[in-house]
């Protein structure tokens, strides 16, 4: 005998206690399943002796409450019924021998390119690929199968992982390296049940086609991220993925904006994503933060037009204001014990007079 | 006869089923797999390629496994 088939011995004997223990665990759980089941019996035999005496003394009342407990207890049949169900797709899966799985490490071997084994992490992995979907280039995969994971109850995603050997990931996000892999973890997605079923009885070289088959399909239905944005980089703002033509560079922070979260500064017409943006306190419209500056009296944020033009709002209060503005606006001459005429206004905040917002240097003319 | 049939289709179940002596392989196919192409599928009896017309024996194991399988976003 060989190294390479002592080894491959070792391996398949390994792969079929893992699996004989796997199947044992899985066979508890249907007896536990089964047991349950059959405790609900008991208690709906039970329920139905009491129905017996209820309807014996026509006891009406009594009884109606017994029929309500078994109408009840028939659903919780039915729940432990499907329990049962489950647990044998689970636990009644066929066996392969150790010589089965011996036959098909060597098939793997002969289908497979970089065939090999890691003893430290008890790893089975092949290479396949280069894998190219839709012109998008995506390299080789090596597909690890764990063995000391593998047959377990639970999803099958945990005893294996996909790893990009020649990553080209989305330029979106580095953990996607193929539409249907994140973080070393592929979305099984319709594979999900011959795999589940491929490792539960020790189907080596069946487990890695189906894997093999899914990473080279792809499903523009339901990607990580969809090969038509690949190549694209994510919007700082909305995290939208975008291509080269459709982004902007903002002046301000240098973050690539993708078209609809770029806008621009009303004062000075530089590229300025909507984050950078500001509202000038005295027109209101946007200014980027170059064209951002502080009232010298009052430190209220202006544009640099509105300064020039002495347009901020605490300006306007030092200056007092024609007579004949104030006659035709009664409402400004009533104080409001919430904000009026007392000077409170005088430190250029509104002042708040009949419901009506006024501002401070109004109600102090008044 | 009784042979082996893996299926790597759908949920992927192995089982021994009976079929008539004489049965090709692309007949089995067809009973097996109504309204699929055998094209999509990588088909093995005994772990080897093998010819449309190859006639299956007792003890065979015939493997179908998709050529594509479609991944998803979320796990089936």
């Amino acid at each position: 005998m060989d190294t390479d088939h002592r080894e491959m011995t070792r391996i398949a004997e390994m792969i079929h206690r893992q699996l004989r223990t796997h199947a044992a665990a899985r066979l508890g759980q249907v007896v536990a399943a089964v047991q349950n089941l059959l405790g609900n019996l008991a208690q709906l035999g039970h329920l139905s002796r009491l129905l017996t005496i209820c309807a014996d003394r026509e006891w009406n009342t009594a009884a109606g409450n017994v029929c309500d407990r078994i109408r009840q207890k028939l659903s919780e049949l039915s729940y432990y019924s499907s329990h049962v169900e489950q647990t044998l797709q689970g636990g009644g899966r066929r066996g392969f021998s150790a010589r089965d799985i011996m036959a098909d490490l060597r098939q793997v071997e002969e289908e497979f390119d970089g065939f090999r084994y890691d003893r430290g992490q008890k790893a089975l992995s092949v290479i396949v690929g280069p894998v190219q979907l839709e012109d998008v280039y995506l390299g080789e995969f090596e597909i690890r199968l764990l063995l000391a994971s593998m047959g377990q109850a639970g999803r099958s995603s945990a005893s294996y992982r996909v790893v990009a050997m020649d990553p080209n990931p989305a330029g979106c996000n580095e953990a996607v390296s193929h539409p249907h892999l994140s973080d070393e973890r592929l979305c099984e997605g319709e594979a999900s049940a011959p795999i589940r079923a491929a490792l539960a009885e020790g189907r080596i070289c069946d487990f890695f086609q189906v894997v093999n088959a899914v990473l080279t399909t792809y499903n523009a239905a339901s990607p990580y991220v969809s090969l038509r944005d690949w190549n694209g980089r994510p919007c700082h703002d909305c995290g939208e993925t975008m291509s080269e033509s459709n982004s902007s560079t903002c002046t301000s922070c240098d973050n690539d904006v993708c078209d609809g979260c770029i806008s621009f500064c009303r004062n000075c017409d530089e590229s300025t994503c909507q984050e950078c943006l500001e509202c000038c306190s005295a027109c209101g419209e946007k200014m980027c933060p170059s064209c951002k500056v502080e009232c010298p009296e009052c430190g209220e944020k202006l544009c640099r037009n509105c300064l020039e033009e002495s347009k901020c709002s605490c300006l306007d209060e030092s200056q007092p204001q024609p007579d004949e503005e104030n006659d035709h606006d009664p409402v400004q001459s009533t104080p409001t014990p919430g904000g009026g005429a007392d000077g409170e206004a005088a430190g250029g905040q509104t002042a708040r007079t009949g419901g009506q917002e006024v501002p401070p240097a109004r109600v102090e003319a008044a | 006869m009784r042979i082996l049939f893996v299926n790597n289709d759908g949920g992927g179940f192995a089982d021994y089923v009976e079929v008539a002596p004489g049965t090709t392989v692309e007949k089995f196919f067809c009973e097996k797999m109504p309204g699929r192409s055998a094209s999509d599928f990588l088909l093995r009896v005994n772990r080897q390629p093998v010819a449309r017309d190859q006639v299956l024996q007792e003890g065979d194991r015939v493997t179908a496994t998709p050529v594509k399988i479609e991944g998803a976003h979320r796990a089936a």
